[in-house]
């Protein structure tokens, strides 16, 4: 299976491929899109930006257009933090630009009084049952996970949300899974042991659609 | 809210290094080693700060947080010389999550804003560097080494609006004495921002830690406390968890 980083000049492209390398995945950055990029079988979209110059950077490297061909041939997609907000419709953060819209929701503004905006820290998740084992996540004890983000995901599907945090008035999505597509609203990368197993768990549950 | 425990390692490369107020800097081995022990151990993120760069005017810790980064699974600040969008943008490159700046910040403060827009609030950690004169607190520059007639309370209040996901207070004269922390400083800071908050300087107990905590911090940063053995972070934990203070398991 080829794994596709896309590297658009403004995410944490480093933290995510040394955790690729350490999960032992065989990937290769995507900068320009050409002839060697046609074999991607999985992309990975990761994240550190905000919507609208995040849009616009993929963009102007044509890479919009690769994913979106990508997706069209129902190929799996993996959106880290931006990279799963992106996959979505819009953003109140930056009206106006449109997202890719495979997955319905919008992205919405953290409210002051449920976090301190930016909701940047380790919080709770749960995950849901069906989930629990594929991912390796049937410890009882409370699970943590690192986030920093301002904006929400907000899904119309809401079965396909699979884990969410579990520690405040107001739960947030934390990864979704939407037909051929799997975002995650956390860095995976940055929390740790458990990080690194979800991250494994994700590529490796959207590569067996592959096959 | 979980308190984040944070460790705070001190650099002048290629050494990690000590000293008392951020003077007399003894080395004590490799900073990569201790980031990896303590990772292991348990710490929820690791904060450099490389305490020569703005004396040599040069950053030489890109590096250091490029190995750490690539063997180190949780949130990775660094800092110390980051003058400008070119450092910043390097650092964070080679692999931090977050860029601290102390003196760059306080000489042009529009430079935290011209970061945040394009790297997001949340990579942006202001550092100050707090020494107490009379009844006010002063902002001391490059690690400790230069007074400034800026009030802490002033700069601080201003910050809000400077383009920073985060505020970082290190008590200068509490620092690596091991003597507990100033709690009248954090508290006075706690009260005058909303913006996440880390503190450091002089914590040594897991009282120290608790003591913070219930002041509302966001973080604590220990740095001579693990170095020296005087704080274990398993033990920290089941400690905080017990006296009901969330932390990441």
């Amino acid at each position: 299976m080829i794994l596709g980083v896309i590297d658009y000049g403004l995410s944490n492209l480093f933290s995510v491929v040394s955790a690729l390398r350490y999960l032992n995945f065989d990937y290769k950055i995507i900068s320009d899109v050409d002839e060697n990029s046609k074999d991607t079988d999985l992309i990975i979209i990761p994240g550190v930006s905000s919507f609208g110059p995040g849009m616009q950077s993929l963009k102007n490297r044509g890479q919009d257009e690769f994913i979106r061909l990508h997706n069209q041939k129902h190929k799996p997609i993996l959106g880290l933090c931006f990279g799963a907000q992106i996959l979505l419709q819009a953003s109140e953060e930056s009206p106006g630009v449109e997202g890719f819209n495979f997955v319905p929701g919008k992205c919405s503004k953290l409210q002051k009084s449920d976090f301190r905006v930016p909701n940047q820290g380790w919080r709770e998740i749960s995950t849901e049952k069906s989930f629990k084992s594929a991912f390796s996540l049937l410890k009882s004890s409370p699970q943590y996970c690192f986030f920093s983000h301002s904006y929400k995901m907000v899904l119309e599907n809401e079965e396909s949300i699979i884990m969410h945090t579990n520690s405040s008035a107001e739960k947030i999505t934390a990864a979704y899974e939407y037909k051929n597509i799997f975002g995650i609203q956390f860095h995976p990368e940055r929390s740790g042991t458990l990080g690194l197993r979800i991250l494994n768990s994700a590529i490796k549950r959207l590569g067996s659609a592959i096959e | 809210m979980v308190l984040r425990i944070i460790a705070g390692i001190d650099v002048k490369p290629p050494f990690l290094v000590k000293g008392v107020h951020l003077e007399g800097l003894k080395k004590f081995g490799l900073p990569d080693e201790f980031a990896r022990k303590y990772y292991q151990d348990g710490i929820d993120e690791i904060s450099y700060q490389d305490v020569v760069a703005t004396l040599f005017a040069r950053s030489g810790i890109y590096d250091l947080v490029e190995k750490t980064a690539s063997e180190v699974f949780i949130p990775i600040t660094a800092g110390g010389g980051i003058d400008s969008l070119q450092a910043a943008q390097k650092m964070l490159h080679s692999g931090a999550d977050k860029i601290s700046i102390n003196t760059a910040a306080i000489l042009k403060p529009n430079l935290l804003l011209e970061i945040s827009e394009k790297f997001g609030l949340q990579s942006v950690v202001l550092r100050v560097e707090a020494r107490r004169k009379g009844n006010d607190w002063f902002c001391m520059t490059n690690s400790g080494r230069e007074n400034t007639d800026v009030k802490v309370l002033d700069w601080i209040s201003k910050a809000g609006d400077m383009g920073i996901g985060e505020l970082h207070v290190l008590s200068i004269d509490k620092e690596g004495t091991l003597s507990g922390p100033d709690i009248e400083l954090f508290n006075e800071v706690r009260r005058n921002t909303d913006l996440p908050l880390i503190v450091s300087g002089g914590v040594v107990s897991n009282q120290d830690v608790l003591e913070c905590s219930l002041l509302g911090v966001d973080g604590v940063v220990l740095n001579s406390a693990l170095l020296m053995n005087k704080i274990n972070i398993l033990e920290l934990k089941a400690y905080l968890k017990h006296e009901n203070v969330m932390v990441r398991e």
